[in-house]
């Protein structure tokens, strides 16, 4: 019993700390309102400059709260597609993104409109990004779905299993494909896959964010100064 | 510093200020604070499964100026401690990156000083065969350790067969693992059973893929570690560890000391609730998929058979095609554990040429 009470006393702490970097986060959000509301395009790419050449061709947002405000999620994509990302994926287990799909839409048609206003040259912002919504129903079973494809075509051929390789199982992926994404940024106080696409996340940097409520643009560049300073190894 | 002559008994680092043994058995102390943190977290839920990636061997040797080996050797070391605090836990399947695919890339000199430890500490393993009985430590290799030079694949091999039975504990070291290779790996199986005819296409499910990886009856991992400071997973239990909580941990393997694990529990347990959710939700939309299939299967199979007027969904036809699935799925699955065996007792039996 002494024991129990003793977890439970840290739990709370630890639940109450989470809250609070929640809160924090959110708080100093609306202090810097007053300086990054008149952002626009040309602002952002300016303060992104340091970054130039280091950015992620996919960007992959997975949503982990239980609350999506589409106001704020459309915000980050925005900074994406001004930024030159060419891909972007949004992950939510149930795949509510997915169904808010026309809402998402027009907030993100909305919000790219303010803030690519009075744009003076910023040939990025024209760019057409694909956006993919991808939830558990793409996770495992997609590499089920492209085993079966494969298994199905080599019948056909009459081929061996000596030509089953990485590149050519890699070649039957729907979601994906080769287009891994480089970085994913997790909004939430939990940091799990939750039955993301297996495959595509060997070498993806996986960073966090307390929530997505009031992101500011000013977080998202330091999140992406973050991942521009992690060194790729790959096994070496 | 580290004594390397395996007759000395006690060794201490400064960094963790714990003492640690050669004699790679030898129980951690605990103190009471130690021990009584142990009893409170013990009364929450645990994790069944722990992956660890121990990363940060090479800058820990740079940091404490030690030689490459010297870092690895306590790297090895810090396996034994977390398998005695896993002990503590109640935690039975511990899961080390000990060796990428990727590693072989890395130069002919460090390559090779990988392998003189892997080779020096498994045949040390080998030699206490009755200490891991006794602690009912099983040792499971998962990779592709064809890629080794072949005495370290024999020594590998020997420590699977004879640790096998042993239930109480399981230590799963990946050598020659990538995630990406062990899908592909687990596909090829699957495709090869089709091929010969002892699967169709339609067999070919989730469970099926799971149960060919070379984790196989391990259950799934429930908390992945890695130390160091990385936030990637660089190609490890992507598919196993799909619902786990993730531990990116900014301290360097050697370093990984009882707090940090405790750490890693703690907030393990904070996201257990959501994990669980997922988990549950996961189980019933997979076993709605696979009827849909099954049903779907069944019908085609049927109506390939049958005229278009008798080609009509029938539920007794279904489960006759769910039970002949079942059934080739199970003896697919004995053929290639057998295979399996077959295969590690031929390693096991290699000639030691080329050590």
């Amino acid at each position: 019993m002494m024991f129990e009470g003793f977890l439970f006393v840290i739990h709370l702490f630890l639940h109450t700390y989470c809250q609070l970097q929640v809160a924090a986060q959110c708080f100093i959000n609306l202090l810097r309102w007053w300086r990054v509301s008149k952002w626009n395009a040309d602002i952002l790419l300016s303060q992104a400059k340091p970054l130039t050449g280091k950015l992620p061709s996919h960007v992959s947002f997975v949503f982990l709260e239980d609350d999506l405000p589409v106001e704020d999620l459309v915000k980050p994509i925005v900074w994406c597609i001004c930024l030159g990302v060419s891909t972007i994926s949004l992950y939510d287990y149930y795949g509510r993104l997915r169904r808010k799909k026309l809402e998402i839409d027009d907030e993100l048609r909305e919000y790219y409109a303010d803030f690519t206003r009075d744009v003076k040259n910023n040939p990025k912002c024209s760019l057409n990004p694909k956006i993919k919504f991808v939830s558990v129903e793409n996770g495992r079973t997609d590499l089920v779905h492209a085993a079966r494809d494969m298994a199905r075509d080599m019948l056909k051929s009459g081929t061996g299993v000596g030509d089953i390789t990485q590149v050519s199982y890699n070649s039957y992926h729907k979601v994906f494909g080769d287009n891994e994404p480089e970085l994913m940024i997790q909004f939430g106080k939990q940091r799990t896959l939750a039955g993301y696409p297996p495959w595509s996340v060997h070498l993806t940097e996986i960073l966090t964010l307390p929530t997505c409520y009031l992101i500011s643009p000013l977080q998202f560049i330091s999140t992406l100064n973050s991942y521009c300073k992690i060194e790729k190894r790959v096994g070496k | 510093k580290i004594h390397e002559k395996l007759g000395e008994a006690v060794v201490s680092t400064q960094s963790t200020g714990e003492i640690m043994s050669e004699d790679w058995f030898k129980r951690v102390e605990y103190t009471w604070f130690q021990s009584f943190m142990i009893k409170c977290v013990r009364t929450g839920r645990l994790p069944k499964h722990i992956a660890f990636i121990m990363d940060g061997n090479r800058r820990f040797a740079k940091v404490k100026e030690i030689t490459r080996s010297e870092s690895y050797a306590m790297g090895f070391e810090k396996i034994g401690e977390i398998l005695d605090h896993c002990e503590m836990f109640d935690i039975k399947v511990v899961s080390v990156y000990a060796f990428s695919i990727e590693n072989f890339k890395r130069s002919e000199e460090e390559r090779n000083e990988l392998f003189t430890l892997m080779s020096e500490k498994m045949n040390y393993l080998l030699t206490k065969m009755d200490k891991l009985n006794e602690k009912g430590i099983r040792i499971k290799v998962s990779g592709n350790i064809s890629l080794f030079p072949a005495h370290i694949t024999k020594t590998l091999a020997q420590l699977e067969l004879q640790t096998m039975s042993n239930s109480e504990f399981c230590l799963n070291l990946c050598l020659a693992y990538t995630s990406r290779d062990e899908m592909t790996n687990s596909v090829r199986c699957l495709t090869k059973g089709v091929l010969e005819g002892k699967l169709k296409v339609d067999d070919i499910n989730e469970t099926m893929l799971d149960r060919c990886l070379y984790t196989e009856d391990l259950p799934p991992v429930d908390m992945l570690v890695r130390t160091s400071g990385e936030v990637r997973l660089s190609d490890y239990m992507m598919w196993q560890a799909n619902f786990a909580a993730l531990q990116f941990v900014r301290v360097l393997w050697p370093d990984f000391g009882f707090w940090h694990f405790v750490g890693a529990l703690l907030d393990y347990q904070r996201q257990e609730p959501k994990l669980r959710e997922y988990r549950s939700n996961y189980k019933p939309f997979l076993d709605k998929m696979s009827q849909a299939e099954l049903k779907m299967s069944a019908h085609l199979e049927h109506c390939s058979l049958t005229s278009h007027e008798a080609c009509t969904m029938n539920s007794e036809i279904t489960a006759a095609y769910t039970r002949a699935h079942c059934l080739r799925s199970e003896k697919f699955i004995s053929g290639l554990k057998s295979e399996r065996h077959a295969y590690l007792e031929s390693c096991a039996e290699l000639s030691s040429a080329g050590a």
